[in-house]
């Protein structure tokens, strides 16, 4: 069992550790080339660093985000439009036959205009000439509701010419409820 | 600009670079006993001292700056050292590290087992040599704080260490 060290002992086994350690550092240091190098990485980095500061001299121009924002609603313009053309092309709103309805539907006027009036056959169906307008299909004026069978079940519906009873589906046109504000009194007064 | 500045001549720097420098790669070997490890953790902190030299020439003890950088720098090394030495030892081969012969003695080793502020008042006591005054403003404590970190830590070398050079 061997004894402590006391100070002195430890003292000078310390300083002597350290004086083959700094020995040891010396030789292995090689500071010249160590401050060259320094020197260098810094020159390096010094221009390196030149244009990032002439940049913040110079401030950049912010991005042009208002001219993106309006390419953007363009194209959300233009790719609506497109929707919209292929929506009516597919449901055949656009079309100037399809609108035609038969008389007795109670349909009220289509898309169309008052050009399919003349060339359908509905405008040839005996009791069905419309009174006082051009649109088809209407046995009592101003019933331009869709749906409205309040006419078909006073008379007597005409038979159905066979021509437009295959597109009697396609036929009907597809109106959208009437738009409504949607404020909180309309909201509030409706049940 | 400030960079650009420093690049053309400065004397003062130099000297200060020549006289220090060995003695922060001495710190780091102490420290780390890794002769790649010293070298790099000398040269950063003098590199920080280099950009930061408008400031740190002004100052009484531009060495005692370069030091405490250089003690930051060494336990932050030694704090990410673990987690390295497990992902390394988890991924593949550790690095091979270049000891130095004179800090694989028993007493560096018994150093380095130390705690942070034990074996950084050990390290600038003795290889260094520095008064505990200037080894307390090194570490930002009170000089009796370096006392009582000295003497813990003679008493742990002390149990350590035998007289005859050797660890127990």
């Amino acid at each position: 069992m061997t004894g402590l060290l006391d100070d002195d002992q430890l003292d000078a086994m310390g300083h002597r550790a350290a004086a083959q350690l700094r020995a040891e550092a010396r030789s292995i240091a090689d500071s010249p080339a160590a401050l060259r190098r320094l020197l260098a990485e810094a020159g390096t980095a010094a221009r390196g660093t030149a244009p990032a500061e002439s940049a913040t001299v110079v401030p950049l121009r912010p991005p042009d985000v208002g001219a993106r924002r309006r390419h953007l609603a363009v194209a959300a313009v233009i790719a609506l439009f497109v929707a919209g053309i292929g929506y009516a092309l597919a449901t055949g709103m656009g079309g100037s036959i399809d609108i035609v309805a038969p008389s007795g539907t109670g349909d009220g006027p289509g898309l169309g205009g008052t050009t399919p009036a003349t060339t359908t056959p509905a405008s040839t169906t005996p009791g069905s000439a419309p009174v006082g307008s051009t649109t088809p299909g209407s046995t009592t004026p101003g019933s331009t509701t869709p749906g409205s069978t309040t006419s078909s079940t006073a008379t007597p519906p005409p038979p159905r010419p066979t021509a437009t009873t295959s597109s009697a589906g396609r036929s009907r046109p597809r109106c959208r409820p009437p738009h409504r504000p949607r404020s909180s009194r309309a909201a509030r007064s409706s049940p | 600009m400030h960079g650009a500045a420093m690049t053309a001549a400065h004397p003062d720097f130099e000297r200060f670079f020549l006289d220090e420098h060995p003695k922060l790669v001495a710190l780091g070997l102490a420290w780390t006993g890794d002769r790649d490890a010293a070298r790099d953790l000398a040269q950063e902190a003098l590199t920080r001292a280099y950009r930061s030299w408008a400031t740190v020439e002004l100052l009484d003890l531009p060495g005692a700056w370069a030091r405490r950088v250089m003690i930051n720098l060494l336990i932050d090394r030694h704090r990410t050292h673990g987690r390295q030495a497990r992902l390394v030892a988890e991924l593949g081969p550790e690095r091979t590290i270049e000891p130095a012969d004179a800090a694989t003695g028993p007493w560096w080793e018994a150093v380095r087992a130390l705690p942070t502020r034990e074996r950084a008042a050990v390290t600038l006591h003795y290889l260094e040599d520095l008064p505990i005054a200037t080894v307390a403003e090194i570490l930002e404590v009170k000089p009796g704080t370096v006392k009582a970190s000295l003497a813990h830590a003679r008493d742990k070398l002390r149990a350590t260490l035998t007289p005859d050079g050797g660890a127990r």
